[in-house]
């Protein structure tokens, strides 16, 4: 019995070793889902009265795979969690999604997209895109190394009645609608 | 340090009795408001500490998950700045460090663990600690107790004065209650009362005190009183026996005077059996009298020794003579044996002597029915100038019963009937006076008896010894009666007897004339004694003390006052019936040149007149 306690530790302490080790796909995943902490949709909107959290993933298989890994079984403030390999981006039902993760674009198709989703509630994450909140994207991840995980484009956030929680702010870059270069 | 209060004085216990109760107080409540506000103070970090932790939780949420190290690193850093908190880490759900700091380590602080819960997924995404030092804490306690420390010396010194004062409310009174005390107890004045009023304990002790005096008082009065009034009782017995002695020797004078002329007289045989008789009864009664007055001279302590030199064979012969008759009588054997080596002369009481052994000799013969009065002397102990006899005195008589035994010295106590079938007569003093006889001059008596055996009584007494008197004076001794007697008849003094009772005048008159002295002349009282003396001349004054109109006191003061010289200084012999020491002193004081007490034998008085008459 003694012995036993010290083989269920060493069992523990090498699944926490093993959990420990993430991915970058694993690590955004997660990142994705946490922003859904920090957000507040419109209350007269779809997403606010929806009982489903939708994450829509865009030209990202890795993503896709990655958050359907971490979001098995998980509720947020009790919604389930609903992960969509998104392959038509111009879908009308995708503007009831509460996240939209774009993984990579080109410039053009991303102001596209963007312009689609001006007057919907979604949220528009950008994976370290380059210009993605100066374009009008809502959040995007920065890259590698730097000081801030992310950047936040406010304006866009506002226009779209997204309330985002001071806490997530202060991990952020903060894009002003000025610098919005064209 | 072990107080022993016993040996200290009140004023140290009072004192220390309140320092101490005010420094166990001083302590107690200063450990109490130390303890509360540590208590109070330990609360208030707690709960600003955790107050801290949940803004720090609040903040550290997004950071954990979004994994910004840098935000963390801040967050955390932040806390740096309290100098109070002096850790701070943040782990994750497996207890992996994320992010500490550590300032120095101290051993007094308080610690919190919070979990950081993520309230959209209901989990623990990570642990927070915090350190906070209590060096505040400390640093005011320490401060409290400073003040504390310095109140608390106050406060004593404070508590000192009072119980200064406070003692001397408890022992002013004691102290003054001493010296009343101690004052009472040397002046011996138990009228002194203490006059001080308090309503306390001292008060009632003063009071009871106080009472105590009053008891004291009345009993000392009382005592006071009463041994006035038994000093009083004890001089009237006094007075009373000498009345007494005087009132029976007076007759008694003239009963042995005259019948000692009337056995010289020619006498048919039958009278003189009857005078005879009448002699012994007189004597008997002289015996009871003297027997009386003795024991009343001891009781009043007034009893003297004499030391002189005496024949003990002279004694021993005295008594033998005495008893030889009335034991031959009795037919018992009566001997007295003595040691040869006893020297004959020694220095004491030879009158004593006599006295100690007649009254056991008389009890002895006086309980002896028939055998033996055997009296034996024995040299106890001998050096060169003491000698130490024991007189044995062995009767074969009635003996003394064992439950009398006790009695046997004490006054007034005889044998009755029930213990012997005859009646014994006596006053049942003199085995008392001997007793005290022989104490007196620091001997023992004792005695052994078996009821129908007999009784021995020893008597041990320490004696100078005496050289012998030279021939001389043996001779002297032998010839005084014969010459001086010639001497007074060759003389012819012309002699003034004054004495009111007449039977006793004549007899003195009769006496002298007996011998051929017969220029008497009498005289009743001291006025007539002055009348003659103003008229003839006169060689000898033989004057009673107790005479109506003028006593004899007052007559010689007057013939030595007034008269003139040679008249004023006839030598005068008291005659008196008292026969204390006291007495005698006072006639020669008034002015007598000689005493002589009555009844007395002629040649006492004879020796006495030719003494005066040669003196010169």
């Amino acid at each position: 019995m003694k012995y036993l306690k010290y083989i269920i530790c060493f069992l523990i302490s090498n699944y926490t070793i093993k959990s420990q080790v993430f991915t970058e796909y694993e690590l955004k995943s997660a990142y994705l889902i946490n922003f859904l902490k920090f957000i507040e949709f419109p209350s007269y909107s779809a997403q606010a009265m929806s009982d489903t959290f939708f994450i829509g993933i865009y030209n990202g298989d890795e993503f896709y795979n990655a958050l359907l890994e971490i979001s098995k079984n998980r509720t947020i403030n009790n919604k389930q969690l609903k992960i969509v390999n998104i392959t038509n981006i111009t879908e009308e039902r995708l503007k009831k999604y509460h996240i939209i993760f774009i993984a990579y674009e080109n410039k053009n198709k991303l102001l596209q997209i963007i312009e689609t989703f001006s007057n919907s509630h979604t949220l528009i994450i950008g994976n370290n895109i380059k210009n993605f909140c100066e374009l009008g994207g809502t959040i995007n991840f920065t890259p590698q190394y730097s000081t801030k995980r992310f950047e936040i484009n406010i304006t866009s956030a506002q226009k779209k009645g997204i309330i985002i929680s001071s806490k997530l702010l202060k991990l952020a870059k903060i894009i002003e609608e000025n610098e919005i270069k064209f | 340090m072990k107080l022993n209060f016993k040996y200290n004085s009140i004023v140290f216990k009072t004192i220390t009795v309140i320092f101490i109760i005010v420094l166990i107080i001083q302590g107690l409540s200063t450990y109490f408001y130390i303890e509360k506000t540590r208590q109070s103070f330990h609360e208030t970090a707690k709960r600003e500490l955790k107050l801290l932790g949940a803004i720090m939780i609040q903040n550290l949420t997004a950071p954990i998950l979004f994994n910004d190290t840098i935000e963390i690193k801040n967050l955390i850093n932040s806390l740096k700045k309290n100098p109070l908190i002096i850790y701070a880490s943040l782990l994750d759900p497996n207890y992996n460090t994320i992010y500490e700091f550590k300032k120095d380590e101290q051993i007094n602080k308080i610690t919190i663990t919070l979990s950081i819960f993520d309230p959209s997924e209901e989990r623990i995404i990570g642990i927070l600690k915090i350190h906070r030092s209590l060096y505040d804490c400390q640093k005011g306690i320490k401060s409290i107790l400073k003040t504390s420390i310095i109140f608390s010396i106050i406060l004593l010194l404070f508590s000192l004065v009072i119980a200064y004062f406070l003692q001397n409310l408890i022992t002013k009174p004691i102290i003054n209650f001493t010296n009343i005390v101690s004052k009472i107890s040397k002046s011996k004045d138990f009228s002194l009362r203490i006059n001080e009023h308090y309503k306390d304990e001292i008060g009632e002790l003063i009071k009871r005190f106080n009472e105590l005096l009053d008891t004291i008082e009345k009993q000392n009065k009382e005592i006071k009183e009463s041994q006035e009034r038994a000093l009083k009782l004890a001089q009237v017995k006094q007075q009373f026996l000498a009345n007494m002695s005087h009132e029976i020797r007076t007759p008694m004078n003239a009963i042995i005077g005259m019948t000692n002329l009337l056995l010289n007289s020619n006498l048919t045989s039958e009278q003189r059996d009857l005078l005879t008789h009448i002699n012994i009864a007189a004597n008997n009664l002289l015996v009871i009298l003297n027997d009386i007055l003795e024991y009343s001279k001891i009781e009043a302590r007034k009893i003297k020794f004499e030391h002189v030199r005496f024949n003990i064979n002279d004694v021993l012969d005295n008594v033998y003579k005495l008893y030889e008759h009335k034991a031959k009588e009795k037919g018992l054997l009566f001997k007295i044996n003595k040691d040869t080596n006893i020297p004959p002369f020694l220095f004491g009481d030879p009158v004593r002597l006599n006295q100690i052994l007649v009254n056991i000799i008389s009890n002895a013969i006086k309980f002896t029915e028939k055998g033996h009065v055997l009296v034996d002397i024995k040299i106890k102990e001998i050096n060169t100038n003491k000698v130490t006899l024991m007189f044995s005195i062995c009767d074969s008589g009635i003996g003394i019963p064992e439950e009398k035994k006790e009695e046997v010295f004490e006054s007034f106590s005889q044998l009755n009937s029930t213990y012997s079938k005859y009646a014994y007569g006596g006053t049942g003093l003199g085995l008392a006076i001997t007793k005290q006889l022989v104490e007196l001059q620091n001997g023992k008596i004792f005695f052994e008896s078996k009821v129908n055996q007999g009784t021995c009584f020893y008597v041990i007494l320490t004696f100078d010894i005496a050289e012998a008197p030279s021939l001389g004076e043996l001779i002297k001794d032998a010839d005084l009666e014969i010459s001086l007697i010639k001497d007074l008849q060759f003389r012819q003094p012309v002699i003034l007897v004054a004495e009111d009772n007449d039977l006793n005048r004549k007899l003195i008159t009769i006496l002298l004339k007996k011998q051929y002295i017969l220029n008497v002349i009498e005289a009743k009282n001291g006025h007539e004694v002055i009348n003659i003396l103003n008229e003839k001349n006169v060689d000898i004054l033989i004057i009673d003390i107790q005479m109506p109109e003028m006593d004899g006191y007052e007559t010689i003061k007057f013939i030595r006052e007034k008269f003139s010289s040679p008249k004023s200084q006839i030598p005068a012999i008291a005659l008196t019936a008292f026969a204390f020491p006291e007495e005698k002193e006072k006639c020669f004081k008034y002015g007598f040149n000689e005493y002589i007490v009555k009844p007395f034998k002629p040649k006492e008085l004879f020796i006495l007149i030719h003494k005066l008459l040669f003196r010169k």
